[in-house]
């Protein structure tokens, strides 16, 4: 191409897209007009009170306006979506590895491109899918089963919200290829061999993810304790609130230590002092990191177990079975989860006392998970009975998923085995049946059980999302199931090549990540399909309750 | 058996196995401290082992034996005797497991590791680095020999 | 304001941006051959090569050339050239006929026996195609037509920190199945 019809075709590119933003600025500004004199008829002096207060307490559907409304439905809407619209790119990431991986020699794609798909498809699924669903559940929800007094930390969430997407499109942006873990020196090599070259900007985005988050989770934290309907104390306050609670503390409570060692990981770039030899141990990072990076994997879980316990008990129609101990164990996990980062380094020479504290206490955090699922067995046990709706589906195949996955984890709690397949496929299959059995189920659940919500009374294609279900558990259970196996022989992960004697693991595990990118293609469609029907049933449902009208007295205070 | 019975019951047997297996566990690390990756400035080599330094980078594993000679991305070693693996890193953080063994140390730079093992059946082994390193990641694997 | 049909929307936007992430993140082989600065510190060798860029093939000499790839010609055409890996190399390239010409190189793989082999001899081998060893979605111009000058006589130089060890293919954009040939790296001497 030369430079004239380069010139010539930026210019034409330049003029539509601004065109383009001419007029949706002339939309919304005519809307924000409109919106303010309806206000200030009604006395309000500030519009965005008038919108959240006019907002409150009704179900939202899906709508351009969440992106310039800040009530905490429509921020709520933003992160669910915006998490959905990463999963699928973290997705289409994770079937291009598997399908590169038919060949034990990258050819179809060269280990570059690997790497950095490694990377983006952990940080996009970890960070802006699970905490996205987790956040956008969250501000969702909580709102209408609380009944808030008021609602009017809408902007900061805002800003919240748009650091945390920034921070995800950049980090996409760097095609870093440090791998989530962003061990230095690794990370701190600028070259397309090391950890990419634009590498400094991933270091960037991961900071503003970080603040992104800590700013939403104070927020919601401020929801749930403070603008509570007076009428629920915290001791009746749903399983699904003190989950998020306690998630959210965690996430506070261990985001920082990293959020420094990401700072001091920028001003390596310049002046190498942090984490380099000469002056200190690379070693230094990966404490830091796991002292976040372990709190991370539960915090992408634990939302989740508040929602199944909410879904369970809707569809068997029964109460949690034991309430006390579904808070109890909860918040055990919250403490101990902060204590066990040490295993994911076990093996680093750090000594034998190390060993035997993060070993111990792995085996004990472990029993306020088991105490969970049973509370959940229990509960459906003792149901007269159960509806085996798409939602419920997804939820009993999160807690089979999740007790073979728990299974693994206590095995590689042990140390000798530890030895064995620390860093083989093995751990890959341990966290891909708990993130693609729970985290991913159950996301899917509650997204179906609030589709007549967001698409404002249309019901989804009941058969297709079975389909869905069905496809979705059969793959990630040959998935990680092949992961599984193929890791205890030594299959290592992370590699854009392998000896030849894994390729049955290898394949089928392949097998199992196409059908499950399949299982998601059908839920596209089903959603596609089921928004373009008429309205059929009332937007309210069990995870959106009917809230009275409006608490608040004008001018939002 | 009412409610809280029950709860009582799973709380217990949760409690009782898990606590089994970490004494297992422990039992397992105290008595086979050598074992398991230690920094090699404060363990000393246990008796009647050999040496093995090994040197990990960007992308290959070079393994040098007690007589000075040298191999890379082959180890040779014979059964029944026990080694001592020295495990230095020149540029970034890589982690050698021998899966077959369940030998697994990281070898990071400045911070030299050391873990001992006893081969017991002579054959043909890989090893690999698991410790994602840069681009040629996939390529820092190899075999060890063991010979009767 | 509500969406008529936000799944389908939500669908588009979703395809839109894979395409999107796609074609971003499987373009990048094309940058992995940039230098940065720290590569270029990070040299522990250096070397000069001059050569002539005629439309028949990079000469070693000026003059008239040999018309093959014969390694006892007086005026070697498109050599081979080896060097260690960590090596930066000096590119002094003059223009010897007037013609516009280009230096590019790319990066075809590690130096096995096997890619050695088939890239130097056979059926698939550069002298029998050059243009499929060319690969010009992950190349790197070190020396453009423009820095050239195509007056003859004029050298244009640059440099190219070559840090990983492997086989590269170097050419002329513009006369890419005459001006062809290999820099090959070797490893640092890890096996003894």
């Amino acid at each position: 191409m030369s430079t004239e019809t380069m010139l010539i075709l930026v210019g034409i590119l330049v003029g539509v897209v601004s065109v383009a933003i001419f007029y949706v600025y002339y939309l919304v500004s005519t809307r924000i007009e409109t919106i303010s004199n309806v206000a200030e008829e009604e006395g309000y002096p500030d519009r965005t009170v008038f919108i959240r207060d006019s907002l409150y307490g009704k179900p939202r559907p899906l709508s351009w306006s969440i992106l310039f409304y800040d009530d905490a439905k429509s921020i709520g809407l933003r992160y669910i979506f915006t998490g959905l619209l990463f999963m699928f790119i973290g997705g289409a990431f994770g079937v291009l590895m598997r399908i590169s991986l038919t060949d034990p020699n990258p050819t179809i794609i060269s280990p570059t491109i690997y790497n950095i798909l490694l990377t983006q498809h952990a940080t996009i699924m970890i960070y802006m899918f699970a905490i996205g669903m987790a956040m956008g559940f969250a501000y969702y929800i909580l709102p209408s089963r609380l009944r808030l007094k008021r609602d009017n930390m809408g902007h900061l969430s805002s800003v919240a919200y748009w650091m945390w997407v920034l921070g995800g499109t950049l980090f996409v942006l760097s095609k870093s290829s440090m791998r989530w873990y962003m061990y230095p020196p690794l990370s701190l090599q600028l070259t397309p061999f090391g950890a990419g070259a634009y590498n400094w900007l991933a270091v960037i985005a991961m900071e503003l993810i970080f603040m992104g988050m800590v700013m939403a989770s104070v927020i919601v934290l401020k929801i749930i304790f403070i603008d509570r309907a007076d009428d629920i104390p915290l001791s009746q306050m749903p399983v699904y609130g003190w989950a998020v609670v306690f998630t959210l503390v965690m996430l506070v409570s261990s985001a920082p230590p990293l959020m420094v060692g990401l700072g001091m990981l920028f001003y390596d770039f310049f002046n190498p002092i942090f984490f380099v030899t000469s002056t200190s141990t690379p070693l230094a990072f990966a404490i830091l990191f796991w002292f976040w990076g372990h709190p991370i994997v539960y915090i992408a879980v634990i939302p989740f177990f508040g929602l199944m316990y909410d879904i369970i008990t809707r569809f068997t129609e029964t109460k949690v079975y034991s309430y006390f101990s579904a808070v109890l164990s909860l918040g055990l996990l919250l403490i101990l989860s902060e204590l066990v980062w040490g295993h994911h380094l076990l093996n680093s020479g750090l000594g034998v006392d190390w060993v035997i504290f993060f070993t111990t206490a792995s085996f004990i955090v472990v029993i306020p998970s088991a105490l969970t699922i049973f509370n959940m067995i229990a509960t459906l046990w003792t149901a007269k009975k159960i509806r085996l709706t798409t939602p419920m589906l997804f939820v009993i195949n999160a807690i089979f998923d999740f007790i073979i996955g728990g299974i693994m984890g206590v095995m590689l709690a042990d140390d000798p085995i530890n030895q064995a397949v620390h860093g083989t496929y093995f751990v890959t299959g341990h966290f891909h049946f708990i993130f693609v059995g729970l985290t991913l189920g159950v996301s899917m659940a509650a997204f179906y059980l609030l589709f007549p919500t967001f698409s404002n009374g249309r019901v989804y294609d009941e058969r297709l999302a079975k389909w869905h279900f069905y496809i979705t558990a059969v793959g990630s259970f040959l998935m990680s199931f092949s992961w599984a196996v193929g890791g205890f022989l030594g299959m290592p992960r992370a590699v854009a090549g392998y000896f030849a004697y894994f390729q049955p693991y290898q394949d089928s595990a392949i097998l199992g990540g196409v059908i499950i990118g399949i299982g998601q293609l059908v839920f596209l469609y089903n959603i596609a399909k089921s928004w373009s029907t008429e309205p059929a049933t009332d937007p309210y449902n069990i995870l959106e309750y009917r809230t009275e009208t409006n608490q608040v007295m004008g001018g939002g205070k | 058996m009412n409610k809280r019975q029950t709860e009582y019951l799973y709380a217990a047997v949760v409690l009782i196995v898990l606590t089994a297996a970490a004494i297992v566990n422990l039992g397992y690390v105290v008595g086979h401290t050598s074992n398991i990756p230690q920094p090699e400035n404060n363990s000393a080599v246990p008796a009647n082992s050999s040496v093995i330094q090994v040197l990990g980078y960007q992308w290959a594993w070079q393994f040098t034996y007690s007589n000075n000679t040298t191999t890379t991305d082959v180890l040779y070693v014979t059964a029944g005797h026990e080694y001592t693996l020295q495990v230095q890193s020149r540029d970034v953080i890589h982690d050698l497991l021998i899966p077959s063994l369940g030998v697994q140390v990281y070898a990071v730079p400045d911070h030299p590791n050391q873990v001992s093992f006893e081969p017991e059946k002579a054959g043909k082994y890989i090893f690999e680095c698991v410790e994602y390193c840069g681009e040629d990641h996939y390529l820092m694997r190899g075999y060890m020999v063991v010979s009767p | 304001m509500a969406l008529r049909n936000g799944g389908t929307t939500f669908t588009l936007i979703v395809v839109i941006v894979i395409a999107m992430a796609f074609g971003y993140i499987l373009t990048s082989g094309g940058s992995s051959l940039y230098p940065t600065s720290t590569q270029y510190s990070a040299m522990k060798y250096s070397a000069n090569i001059n050569m002539w860029a005629d439309a028949n093939g990079w000469e070693l000499k000026q003059g008239p050339a040999a018309t093959s790839y014969d390694i006892k010609a007086t005026n070697l055409i498109n050599p081979i050239l080896y060097y260690k890996a960590d090596t930066l190399i000096y590119f002094n390239i003059t223009e010897a006929d007037g013609a516009p010409h280009d230096f590019t190189i790319c990066y075809d793989g590690s130096n096995t026996s096997t890619l050695f082999s088939t890239i130097t001899s056979g059926p698939s081998s550069i002298y029998s195609n050059p243009t499929k060893w060319e690969n010009t979605g992950a190349s790197y111009t070190i020396i453009s037509v423009s820095q050239l000058t195509q007056n003859i006589g004029h050298t244009a130089s640059s440099k190219y920190p070559f840090e990983k060890p492997g086989i590269y293919t170097y050419w002329c954009t513009v006369h890419p199945t005459e001006m062809y040939g290999l820099i090959i790296i070797n490893g640092a001497s890890s096996s003894s």
